[in-house]
């Protein structure tokens, strides 16, 4: 039996700058090939260290206390640099969160979507331009000779998301980090970008790690989701499962607090105080008990 | 850069050119000292002395003198040399080639060394050894080119003579080149002993000019690339399997290369004026060398030339970094 | 426990400044160093061996005590007249501070009022003054200095007149761009909304937040004038040709280097160890002065 592509188990680390606190807290998932999985949270539940765990570029200031973090079965943690180098870029990649930033301003579109093809594939000359070529159109960037010889101020934050996109895909990688691809976009640019990411995920048969905070945008792309707070596990499950039938208060007020379009009028609840002395109560409990046994 | 804003530099110029001569101008005629006592023998008359006063125009009054002056200098003509009796233009221009190739050998060792110490003190970050450098960067920075130059005099006129010391070449040479760039002209001949020959010559001034400059460089490009390589397009550029080099030169180097270049260009004006006392010390014969002389010998016309051409490269230089900096810039080559 | 850290307690006032001053070894060091050289720049005729004129030609070219063939009570040598290199190089000490103090305050006076004028008067008179630091920075300062020297005849005097005159743009560019920064800035708004003069302001607002730069420059600008009057002297034009500079000393030694490298290092290393103590106590001064709002 293969074993799944992303296997985290029991996975903890802590921040040595706040004085050892927890950032992660026994988090275990899989991740199966072709999957869009969703690791939602606000800001601080953990899920962009995971994210930065599967690229390997861990702050030196975070130190993993304990679990594994398996990619195909090799674990990410212990990985030699020189294999961990081979496999980002090329099996592991990422879509940035904020295209005004994640591209070089002194380098043209053409050069920056290349570096994968040309570095992992070894592609030259024609071959890759055509590739570049044909990645612009998946993309459905109008007009892709003229983008390839742009430099990144001439394009609009949407298309730069694009361009981002089909360089993340470029060399067919196993696995795509979307760290909050649509946070920095406008709301009306969000929605193509999440269906592009879904379209590219599909015809590429990849699997996509979703990092966001919005549960809405979770129902709309992901196949399963995990939902964290203050670096724990608090429900996981199908999409549909978690948004129809949710277990945990803390989910039953996060889907209250988005707007329903279905119900108009309703929703937008803020989560009530209770549910986070709930969550706190629950985290020291567990905290409580694995240090007992 | 937009042609109008050229021409308002030019203007500019100009006007600060216009200037530079006026200052020396009048600077010159208040010398106590009379320049034509020093070149006259003791038995002159003073009829011969009144003579010669009215053969240079040194008897008309001052703003006559000065608007004659500056008719001459805009026809090119930048009178005769006082204490050497021949064309100022033409001492200028024997000499000015030899500060040029000086300048120009000082600037690419400035550059290339400067540069690479940056970009190995990023590779190194948080390593003793960037520490080290850093200290000794601090040192360059500190102490200018003139103990620099005598502290090299030093090293290798006693400890260790490798280099000559003073000269632009060996006197055995003198009569191969036809024209006064030597460097440039044994390359072009493929004369390879003269070229080994100038370079070793230019070695030593090169490095008391060049060493300074370096540092600087070295420190402005460093704090930028380190500044660069925390952008995100680079960590996602790390994220695709780049190395660390790759990582510098290709996607911080272009984005940390502007303000580096403007300091150059003003650390680059800064070196042309420490030839005058970096040639001095390596008795290398460059239109600074000739600068001191002409003061020491109260030689007016060849002063107000030598003062004039330094002004016109200062000010040639700040435009040329301009028009490179703008160039570099993709948003206005392209935008 | 709370784990909330009870702020340290602060020493008031401008006391406060000197603190992080203090923390850099560099700057103790440097200080510490300008101040030894300032004492021995004082009490010189007492500190000297010998007198630093004295021509003594048997005594002529003698190496360094521990070298072989010195005698003793010369401990630095002498040069090819015979005179002490190290009563030469004591009171050599004498010069290079006195040009560097006077010749520092008179460029930080002059380029600082005209810096503060332009800064926050702008106007014509911003106009002329920048046009004055066009022309004057299209000058290279040695050859400008040099030409001075000559105008205004050697001597002390002549050579702290000439650096005064070339280094005032040093303060004055920096005091300008820091006035406008300043301006700009919600205090001067608030001074004006008070209805303080703009006199007033200048010199009880403005000026006591643009000081520390200036010290700082000062301090770097004494290092400068300090190399400045080495040139000259090495050129031969700064003071009589006999009295013992440190540019004197060095331009002997440049001649004599084959036959006695001394000459050359022992001044050499005081120019060395001067300029860098004059830029690290400036570099550290400009930072720990800086005030909090910048940093």
């Amino acid at each position: 039996m293969t074993p799944p592509l992303v296997a985290i188990e029991a996975l903890s680390a802590s921040s040595v700058r706040d004085g050892n606190q927890p950032v992660l807290r026994d988090v275990s998932l899989k991740l199966e090939r072709g999957e869009v999985h969703g690791l939602v949270g606000e800001s601080g539940a953990g899920k962009s260290t995971i994210a930065k765990a599967l690229l390997g570029i861990l702050p030196a200031t975070i130190h993993v206390t304990g679990g594994w973090l398996r990619f195909e079965g090799r674990d990410l943690l212990t990985l030699p640099h020189g294999e961990l180098r081979a496999l980002r870029g090329r099996d592991i990649t990422l879509i940035p969160q904020d295209p005004q930033t994640a591209l070089n301003p002194a380098r043209t579109i053409e050069a920056q979507l290349t570096d994968g093809l040309r570095m992992k594939l070894g592609l030259r000359g024609a071959a890759l331009r055509d590739r570049a070529l044909d990645l612009l159109e998946e993309v459905q960037i109008r007009d892709p000779a003229r983008v390839l010889g742009s430099y990144p101020h001439q394009l609009s934050g949407g298309m730069r998301q694009r361009v981002l996109i089909a360089a993340a895909f470029a060399p067919g990688p196993k696995l795509v980090v979307a760290d909050e691809p649509t946070t920095a976009l406008d709301v009306t640019v969000q929605k193509e970008i999440l269906r592009l990411i879904r379209r590219m995920q599909e015809r590429h048969s990849t699997a996509v790690i979703f990092v966001t905070h919005d549960l809405g945008v979770v129902a709309k792309i992901c196949d399963n989701v995990t939902l964290l707070y203050a670096g724990k596990v608090i429900e996981a499950g199908t999409t549909a499962d978690l948004i129809e039938r949710p277990q945990h208060p803390y989910t039953k007020a996060l889907i209250a607090a988005g707007p329903r379009y279905d119900r108009p009028g309703q929703g937008l609840e803020p989560v009530p105080d209770s549910i986070f002395q709930l969550l706190r109560a629950q985290i020291a409990g567990s905290a409580e008990r694995t240090t007992a046994s | 850069m937009t042609l109008t804003s050229v021409i308002n530099r030019l203007g500019m110029a100009a006007i600060t050119l216009f200037g530079v001569g006026l200052v020396v101008f009048v600077l010159l005629r208040v010398v106590p000292g009379d320049p034509i006592a020093m070149m006259i023998s003791p038995s002159a008359t003073p009829a011969d002395i009144a003579a010669l006063r009215a053969h240079y125009g040194l008897d008309l009054p001052l703003p006559e003198q000065f608007f004659i002056w500056l008719g001459n200098v805009v026809h090119l003509d930048f009178g005769t040399s006082i204490s050497l009796r021949r064309g100022v233009l033409q001492l200028i221009g024997e000499r000015l080639p030899a500060t040029l190739e000086l300048t120009f050998a000082a600037l690419v060792f400035g550059v290339l060394a400067g540069g690479i110490v940056a970009v190995a003190g990023v590779l190194l970050r948080r390593t003793p050894l960037e520490a080290a450098m850093d200290f000794v960067n601090g040192l360059f920075l500190a102490v200018p080119d003139f103990v620099w130059a005598l502290v090299l005099v030093l090293l290798v006129g006693v400890l260790w003579p490798i280099f000559p010391l003073s000269g632009r070449l060996d006197p055995v040479h003198a009569s191969d080149f036809m024209t006064p760039f030597y460097l440039i002209e044994s390359i072009v001949r493929l004369n390879w002993t003269d070229t080994g020959d100038v370079l070793a010559h230019l070695v030593m001034p090169m490095l008391a000019l060049g060493l300074p400059l370096a540092a600087v460089i070295a420190r402005t490009l460093k704090e930028a690339l380190s500044e660069a390589m925390v952008q995100d397009y680079v960590l996602l550029a790390r994220l695709k399997g780049m190395s660390e080099l790759r990582l510098v030169l290709q996607e911080a180097l272009r984005n940390a290369v502007g303000p580096t270049l403007t300091l150059t260009g003003v650390q680059f004006t800064f070196m042309i004026g420490g030839t005058v006392i970096v040639e001095r010390i390596f008795a290398f014969p460059g239109i600074g060398n000739m600068a001191i002389d002409a003061v020491v010998n109260r030689d007016l016309p060849l002063i107000q030339g030598i003062v004039l051409v330094f002004g016109a490269l200062f000010i040639v230089i700040n435009i040329a970094v301009d028009l490179i900096a703008n160039r570099l810039n993709p948003r206005q080559s392209h935008g | 426990m709370a784990d909330v850290a009870i702020p340290a307690p602060r020493s008031a006032g401008h006391f406060r400044s000197l603190k992080p001053l203090l923390d850099e070894s560099r700057v103790v060091l440097a200080g510490g160093f300008l101040i030894i050289l300032a004492l021995i720049a004082i009490f010189a005729p007492w500190i000297a061996p010998k007198s630093p004129l004295e021509q003594d030609l048997m005594m002529a070219s003698l190496p360094p005590i521990g070298f072989e063939g010195y005698e003793p009570g010369y401990y630095l040598g002498t040069d090819d007249l015979g005179r002490d290199v190290l009563s030469r190089l004591i009171f050599g000490a004498r010069i290079a501070l006195t040009v560097a103090l006077v010749a520092a305050t008179l460029a930080g006076l002059v380029g600082s009022l005209l810096g503060l004028a332009s800064g926050w008067y702008r106007g014509w008179t911003d106009r002329i003054v920048s046009r004055l630091v066009d022309i004057w920075m299209s000058f290279p300062p040695v050859l400008l200095s040099v030409l001075l020297v000559a105008v205004l005849g050697s001597g002390l005097s002549s050579v702290i007149i000439a650096i005064a005159i070339i280094d005032w743009t040093r303060f004055s560019r920096v005091v300008r761009a820091e006035t406008l920064a300043q301006g700009g800035l919600d205090y001067v708004t608030a001074a004006e909304s008070i209805g303080f003069s703009r006199r007033h302001i200048l010199w009880r607002e403005i000026l006591p937040n643009v000081a520390p730069v200036i010290i700082a420059l000062l301090s770097l600008e004494m290092g400068i004038a300090v190399i400045v009057e080495a040139i000259l002297s090495f050129v031969g034009l700064s003071i009589s040709s006999d009295a013992p500079t440190w540019g004197g000393m060095v331009a002997q030694g440049r001649q004599v280097l084959h036959e006695s490298w001394w000459v050359l290092v022992f001044p050499l290393c005081s120019l060395f160890a001067t300029v860098l103590a004059f830029n690290l106590l400036g570099n550290g001064l400009r930072k720990a002065l800086d005030p909090v709002m910048r940093r």
